[in-house]
């Protein structure tokens, strides 16, 4: 029986050694509470990118996100997420003029209509990597090159 | 290089960083800086004491929806 193709497949077939993640994958790796085959899913990714063979790339947008969740439990669920944010294979990345440029043309073409959506696909289609998120809409939009969690699952 | 039962004794397993001071004739001070950072996160966020279980309701993407706001679709105009 063929082997199940991974988010770590699909990433590497796409011709990258880093991705973009929206925040559902960043939270199941983080809560590890969610759906078990979601976070089945996205482990062996974030394994890697534990292990620096893969970089991952977090808007400031997503950084937010899940520091909102962080900040109603209060310190040590914040401190846990600011260790992740600074791991050695994290990047933080704060949208710029550039990345605002794309997210705009992104909501003019009306392929996205959420701002935070259309910035996380800004930063994918600004830094050239694919972005792996759990949204199928997202997904689906044709933003920019995505990976759906539920598709690896 | 300290023992390896001297470092396990003192907390130290592979892969930590660890500064030593030398403070007197056959008195070394070692301190833990830093652990490697993936294995050790991954091991607190599996443990009961991952203080973010829980912290975003039983479905992320629901949480993260309602932090977007809602689709624009979805809304009466």
């Amino acid at each position: 029986m063929a082997r199940r193709r991974s988010l770590v497949d699909a990433v590497r077939a796409a011709g990258h050694d880093a991705f973009v993640a929206d925040t559902a994958p960043l939270i199941f790796r983080l809560e590890r509470a969610a759906e078990p085959r979601f976070v089945r899913a996205g482990d062996p990714l974030f394994d890697r990118v534990d292990d620096g063979e893969l970089g991952c790339i977090v808007s400031t947008i997503a950084a937010a996100e899940l520091l909102v969740g962080a900040h109603r439990r209060g310190g040590s669920a914040i401190a846990v997420v600011d260790a992740f944010l600074r791991g050695p294979s994290i990047g933080v990345s704060p949208p710029d003029l550039g990345t605002a440029g794309i997210a705009a043309q992104i909501l003019a073409r009306g392929t996205l209509r959420r701002l935070g959506d259309a910035f996380i696909a800004a930063t994918a289609v600004d830094l050239g990597l694919p972005l792996v998120t759990a949204d199928r809409r997202l997904a689906r939009s044709g933003a920019a090159e995505a990976f759906l969690v539920a598709d690896f699952a | 290089m300290l023992p390896a039962r001297v470092r396990r004794a003192a907390g130290i397993e592979p892969g930590d960083l660890v500064v030593s001071v030398p403070l007197a004739p056959g008195t070394l001070l070692v301190e833990k800086v830093g652990g490697p950072p993936g294995r050790r996160l991954k091991e607190l966020l599996e443990s009961d004491d991952n203080p973010l279980r829980g912290a975003y309701g039983p479905d992320p993407q629901t949480y993260v929806d309602e932090l977007r706001g809602p689709w624009r679709d979805d809304v009466a105009s």
